[in-house]
């Protein structure tokens, strides 16, 4: 087992089979070995809060026999043509990502920060999901953004992207 | 979800928003920049997402590199054609107006938008007592070669802004050896020409009968030779000759990157193959496994850095050696190239993806040495979809994918034509037609199809990998396939003179280009030609100009010389 501590300080247990999806972490376990250090010393992580790292783990002991995808792996997603691979998301997943904004942020910087390829991808393929197909006034309203062009300039930037549209 | 929920975008660091963007389509990231100021500069200035955009969309294949290097070309500093491959890897270059500009060229294509621009021709190039005009011999994005009633080599340069400029192209080397040459031996009488999306411009010729007197020793020998310039060499204004021997009766099969393939008769019914890197102008003959060899399939590696260096494409088949019926350049790199080459024997079919590396002598600027290594594939008798069997009598073969490769072939005990799909990397025969002489095979990578034509139908093949062909002869009969660009398809009706552009994928009718006869063709201003003369635009002689079987294409124009305006007109799809 192996013992993490969240940004407040809260503690989680978990398998090291499990965990070991995050490289970050892998890495570090490699590095002190086999000893039993690591099961009585919590490794922090200043940078993930209780809940989110509560989602990772969950994320982790879902996928736990899924093949790890490295770094080395940047084009897998791609086909030979080098077209991408399907974007479809799969229904456990899916679950697993309806949360409020602010928490699917916040897992996309922890997957970041703690190297889980996997998760990394579902999380802004989520993301991209909210923008796909929208009007640029349903992404405003999607996140919050408020509109700071002047009329001229927004104007001007849907001159310049027209072509886009012809497509 | 909270209803009042903060922007979270700002918190985003740069390589998980390029993640987020690269999981979307150019049109959503063009929605999101209308969104506000951050998510603009966001979608526009990562260049690398649109580098991935471009590549995903628009693989690099020789239509697409033609566009791409003179795009390129044009938007750099010291307006030198770069690779396709060397612009790749370039992030200091505006990709997302990369992407925006090919974009906007299909769907010229797609809707036969076009604007008409012209290059005003030197007076030399015409005859001015016949109607003999420049013939166009071949062309590419960024230039067109043209070849005079008096043998003189001409090219037209085609800028993206439009500008257009025409030179002489002259035979004399450059360099210190060549400055003393004779300028005015310029005549040329054509084998073959190719031009290359690199600014090369390669011409395989002999020297014109009424310029063949003393002095040439700076311009070539008089059976035959291969001059090659190369455009914008060290800057825009640059053109650099070169001489590459060749021998008399040989033939230029073909010229990809700075790879020539040729072929020459070694004693009848055989064929030796070579390659020559024409930056160095030095032909190796294709390596040519020994019989055993090649009835054995394996990989073989041979070493011939000694014995494979000769200087002349003269060289007999060593006793076990078997010649090849056919070859084509398969793939090149900077210093090496792939070769493809077949033939029948006794037991099957026969065939080698041969690559040589050429070594370079740095002070001497010569072939100090080539390595040769090749992979062998055997296809049996009873693999061999062909019933007859029998000796090769003739053959072609076409790059189709960098795993398989279209056959053309006959056999002697039989009159017909047949045309198949070999997969290198499974070595069998993915799919067979016979009784077909193909005049055109354009593989469309992106789509995994290809689109066969003989003389009157056009079959669409999709799944090429699968080797699960698809026929549709619903494209019009008697139409003639000029040109692919992307998913455009040009053909061209010479009965009733139409030029219709076509869905690739789908066959359907997308527009009808203009008949270029009824263009209002003004006369030729400004573009660096040579000056005209009032009373030679009015020469009636010229005035019966039929435009209808000389029309060339590129990926970025269709183009055409007109006597009587005397100027190379162009359709521009960009």
């Amino acid at each position: 087992m192996v013992k993490l501590t969240s940004s407040e300080g809260t503690e989680f247990d978990v398998e090291r089979s499990v965990i070991e999806r995050s490289l970050l972490i892998k890495n570090l376990l490699d590095d002190v070995g086999e000893s039993d250090t690591c099961a009585y010393t919590p490794i922090p992580l200043p940078n993930v809060s209780g809940p989110i790292l509560a989602k990772v783990i969950e994320y982790c002991e879902h996928h736990r026999n899924d093949p790890v995808v490295g770094h080395g792996d940047a084009d897998a997603e791609l086909d030979a043509s080098g077209a991408r691979v399907s974007d479809e998301i799969d229904e456990w997943d899916m679950e697993f990502c309806k949360v409020d904004q602010g928490t699917l942020f916040e897992m996309i910087l922890a997957a970041n920060y703690l190297d889980i390829r996997s998760m990394l991808d579902l999380t802004c393929k989520t993301v991209a999901n909210m923008i796909k197909n929208k009007t640029p006034e349903e992404i405003r309203k999607t996140f919050n953004i408020t509109n700071d062009f002047s009329p001229e300039e927004e104007e001007q930037v849907q001159r310049e992207n027209a072509w886009c549209e012809d497509r | 979800m909270p209803a009042l929920q903060q922007n979270r975008w700002p918190r985003v660091p740069t390589e998980i928003a390029r993640r987020i963007l690269l999981a979307l389509e150019p049109r959503d990231l063009m929605r999101m920049s209308c969104a506000d100021r951050r998510l603009y500069r966001v979608t526009c200035s990562d260049w690398t997402v649109w580098r991935t955009f471009y590549q995903r969309h628009y693989p690099v294949d020789p239509l697409e590199a033609s566009w791409l290097t003179w795009r390129l070309a044009d938007c750099m500093d010291d307006g030198r054609f770069r690779s396709a491959e060397q612009l790749l890897t370039l992030s200091d270059v505006n990709w997302l107006v990369l992407y925006r500009d090919r974009v906007l060229l299909e769907n010229n294509w797609r809707r036969g938008s076009s604007q008409h621009r012209q290059i005003a021709l030197p007076l030399e190039m015409f005859d001015a007592m016949t109607t003999t005009a420049p013939h166009v011999v071949a062309t590419r994005a960024w230039g067109t070669l043209l070849h005079a009633h008096d043998g003189t080599l001409w090219l037209a340069e085609h800028s993206v802004d439009g500008y257009g400029r025409v030179r002489m192209l002259h035979l004399r080397q450059t360099g210190p050896q060549g400055l003393a040459a004779n300028v005015g031996a310029s005549a040329v009488s054509l084998l073959s020409a190719w031009m290359g999306d690199g600014g090369m411009v390669v011409v395989h010729g002999r020297l014109s009968e009424t310029q063949a007197t003393p002095p040439l020793a700076n311009v070539g020998p008089v059976d035959g030779c291969i001059w090659v310039w190369q455009v914008r060499d060290d800057t825009r204004s640059t053109v650099a000759c070169r001489q590459v021997p060749i021998t008399a009766g040989a033939e230029l099969v073909e010229v990809k990157g700075h790879w020539a393939l040729g072929r020459h008769t070694a004693y009848p019914g055989t064929m030796v193959y070579s390659v020559c890197d024409l930056r160095y102008g030095q032909w190796q003959p294709v390596l040519l496994p020994s019989e055993r060899a090649a009835i054995e399939p394996c990989q073989r590696r041979a070493d011939r850095q000694a014995g494979i260096a000769v200087s002349s494409m003269h060289r007999s088949l060593t006793k076990d050696e078997v010649s090849a019926e056919a070859a084509h350049l398969h793939a090149v790199e900077e210093d090496s190239v792939l070769i493809f080459q077949c033939r029948w024997m006794v037991n099957g079919f026969s065939w080698e993806l041969v690559r040589h590396w050429m070594a370079r002598n740095v002070a001497s600027n010569k072939v100090a040495g080539s390595t040769a290594t090749y992979t062998v594939g055997m296809i049996d008798g009873q693999q061999q979809t062909t019933s007859t069997g029998g000796q090769l009598h003739t053959a072609t073969s076409t790059l189709l994918t960098d795993d398989s490769v279209l056959l053309q072939y006959a056999v002697r005990s039989s009159p017909t034509m047949r045309v198949a799909a070999l997969s290198l990397k499974w070595n069998r025969i993915m799919w067979e037609f016979s009784n077909m002489i193909v005049r055109q095979a354009v593989p469309l990578a992106v789509k995994d199809m290809m689109i066969l034509c003989d003389a009157e139908k056009r079959y669409r093949i999709c799944g090429l990998q699968r080797g699960t062909p698809q026929y549709d002869s619903g494209w019009p009969v008697g139409a003639r396939l000029t040109h692919v660009f992307g998913t455009v398809c040009l053909v061209e009706e010479s009965k009733a003179r139409t030029r219709t552009l076509l869905d690739a994928v789908t066959g359907k009718q997308l527009a009808k280009l203009p008949d270029l006869e009824t263009l209002q063709i003004a006369a030729p201003c400004g573009g660096g030609g040579g000056d005209l003369t009032d009373d030679s635009v009015e020469n009636p002689l010229w005035q019966s100009w039929q435009p209808w079987h000389s029309v060339v294409t590129s990926s970025v124009h269709l183009g055409f010389v007109d006597t009587s305006s005397r100027a190379y007109h162009m359709l521009c799809f960009f």
